[in-house]
């Protein structure tokens, strides 16, 4: 039965190298080897039992509440305030105006769970404005690429909901798991770019110092994002309402934001609505591609077979770990970061969880949804496929795809100097969700 | 994203009137999660009002945690079809990214037959999901007994839109592959 499981993946990656869309190839594989093993009958009634529940499901409920969130967040009119409010304090630097929109970024990606969101709303304020100043293209679609990743690591974050439902765990604690990681992800970027800028001076050249009073002004425009995540994320950790009833909560708030704030009117609404609907339909495709294809895999004995090999292999649970973190990083070049989480931890997470890291079983699951959250994000900004790249460089005309992937290159080192304290250090993942639970 | 039209629209009337279908489907299934949106903040505020003094009538929404089910459950079928129809399926580019317009258009027309197979078993099944709740004794939700049949009948209208959709892009995708290969996104 095991070889079946192997053969299944082996197929699966056959029908996503000829681009057959994600969802689609899981449910043809998971579908096809049901029938195989169990017969067609059978087969079926497993789909009539699962496709309703796998969309009525309270716990998922909370996707598309936040992806509707995010939507309203893009025409929120908040990413010029952002951008303003932290280039008033650092706008005066060498590459300062890049450091500005990497915080810009973080502010954002506390009201946005998406990645490419993130990325391009920002772009549309921060893009001009560097370019304006004279910022090398390389530095200005770099850092609003690798911005653009603080979107799906600050919470809230769609990929890190689903792996909080995929494996049993407490969605407030993932996110606050996430923050310091978060944070350090942003503080890295900005020294990325302050290294940058040392060795190319011309890249990012000094603006204008601003004055207390305009910072006090700047700071005062973004009050609403900070409200926002603060009203959902703690609401949220303080137990007010569920994370589904939280991303309600923050979607209608910022729904008003975006028609008071943005000047959204009925046209933008409803594209708000449709670019929910794509994103929704989408995630939800592959949720219910993964879960038949797990399904199916769980009948093979695969994974429990994979974790009990892997933990009579001798090998130090920490060179596993690194190897698992490795396979995310060469997936994460062909593969959406949501398919990869879907695809990969069912396999991973049982592996995992048999390995001794001197955790508890709680702190050892979020401690590597975390990372694994990091470093599938890079694949969003390494070549060939980094989506968040692409969304960029199509906004700036003008500078070459080659460029950008240059422009890259600081922050793909900085990311993988934070992966490695991270892994070194879990306690900077674990600490505060210790501190606070 | 919003500023990204995703592929251009059809030109033939076909395509039209299903692309409209599917993206009237997809608006009523956004404002469902919307009217979702407003009654879950709603049953929060009657919740946490019910224990000011005077206002103990006041309470959560009854049976909100079900409505949200239905409703979402609902809602996601009726997106299907758009999504389809503005290929916003994602999937691995990495091996065909140097593949011509023509041969990606044969791989589209693979994956759009597989889906429209997928689509057609999923309706299929949904619709027998509705007949064994068919009856006086058939399956409700646990709170208000709302009868699930209306889910199940629901979700099964969408994913007939959905077959149609399917076939449709695998016309087109074949159309491209023998035509002039796949628009550029």
């Amino acid at each position: 039965m095991v070889e079946l499981g192997f053969i299944a993946f082996v197929v699966l990656l056959l029908l996503l190298a000829l681009r057959i869309p994600i969802g689609v190839a899981m449910l043809t594989v998971g579908l096809g080897m049901y029938v195989y093993m169990r017969g067609t009958g059978t087969t079926l009634a497993y789909l009539k039992n699962t496709s309703f529940s796998a969309f009525a499901d309270y716990g998922l409920s909370v996707v598309p509440l936040f992806l509707l969130m995010g939507q309203f967040a893009t025409r929120a009119g908040m990413s010029k305030a952002l951008f303003n409010a932290a280039n008033v304090f650092l706008g005066h630097r060498r590459g300062g105006m890049a450091m500005a929109s990497v915080g810009a970024c973080a502010g954002f990606g506390a009201i946005c769970g998406s990645s490419l969101a993130t990325a391009a709303t920002m772009a549309q304020v921060a893009l001009p404005e560097m370019r304006r100043f004279g910022y090398s293209g390389a530095l200005s679609t770099g850092t609003l690429a690798a911005g653009g990743t603080l979107g799906i690591l600050i919470p809230p974050s769609v990929v890190l909901v689903i792996y909080a439902i995929l494996t049993e765990q407490n969605i407030a604690k993932m996110f606050v798991a996430a923050l310091i990681p978060g944070i350090l992800a942003a503080v890295g970027y900005v020294i990325a770019i302050a290294i940058y800028v040392r060795f190319n001076p011309e890249a990012g050249p000094t603006g204008e110092r601003s004055g207390a009073a305009a910072r006090l002004a700047a700071i005062r425009e973004i009050w609403p994002v900070v409200g926002i995540f603060l009203l959902v994320i703690g609401g949220i950790y303080a137990g007010w309402f569920t994370p589904t009833e939280g991303a309600a909560v923050g979607a209608l708030a910022t729904l008003l934001l975006a028609v008071f704030h943005g000047g959204m009117r009925l046209d933008g609404f409803v594209d708000c609505l449709k670019g929910t609907a794509e994103a929704s339909a989408m995630i939800f495709l592959i949720i219910l591609g993964a879960k038949i294809f797990n399904g199916m895999l769980a009948l093979t004995q695969m994974p429990q077979s994979a974790a009990l090999l892997i933990g009579e292999s001798g090998l130090a649970p920490l060179a596993i770990l690194v190897i698992m973190l490795l396979i995310y990083l060469v997936l994460g070049c062909m593969m959406d970061s949501l398919s990869m989480i879907l695809l990969t931890v069912p396999i991973f997470f049982p592996i995992v969880m048999a390995l001794d890291f001197g955790l508890t079983p709680e702190e050892t699951a979020i401690w590597f949804g975390i990372l694994a959250l990091i470093v599938v994000e890079v694949g969003l900004i390494t070549p060939p496929v980094g989506m968040n790249v692409f969304i960029i460089n199509s906004l700036a005309r003008d500078v070459p795809m080659l460029d950008s992937f240059r422009g890259v290159l600081p922050f793909l080192l900085s990311d993988a100097v934070r992966v490695v304290i991270l892994v070194a250090f879990p306690v900077i993942t674990l600490g505060l969700v210790g501190l606070l639970w | 994203m919003a500023e990204q039209p995703s592929g251009a629209g059809p030109a033939d009337p076909v395509g039209r009137i299903l692309r409209g279908a599917a993206t009237a489907l997809a608006v009523a299934g956004g404002l469902l999660l919307s009217a979702i949106m407003v009654m879950v903040v709603v049953s929060i505020v009657g919740r946490n009002l019910a224990g000011l003094p005077g206002l103990g009538w006041l309470g959560p929404v009854p049976g909100d945690f079900e409505l949200v089910e239905l409703g979402m459950a609902i809602a996601l079928f009726a997106f299907l079809p758009y999504c389809q129809i503005v290929r916003g399926n994602v999937a691995v580019d990495f091996f065909v990214a140097r593949a011509g317009p023509h041969t990606k258009a044969w791989f589209a027309a693979t994956g759009n037959v597989l889906y429209t197979i997928i689509a057609a078993l999923l309706a299929w099944q949904l619709f027998n999901g509705y007949l064994d709740r068919l009856g006086p004794y058939g399956e409700t939700t646990w709170i208000l007994g709302v009868p699930l049949k209306w889910g199940y009948l629901a979700a099964f209208i969408a994913t007939i839109l959905l077959v149609l959709v399917c076939a449709y892009t695998v016309v087109r995708s074949l159309r491209e592959a023998l035509g002039e290969g796949e628009p550029a996104r």
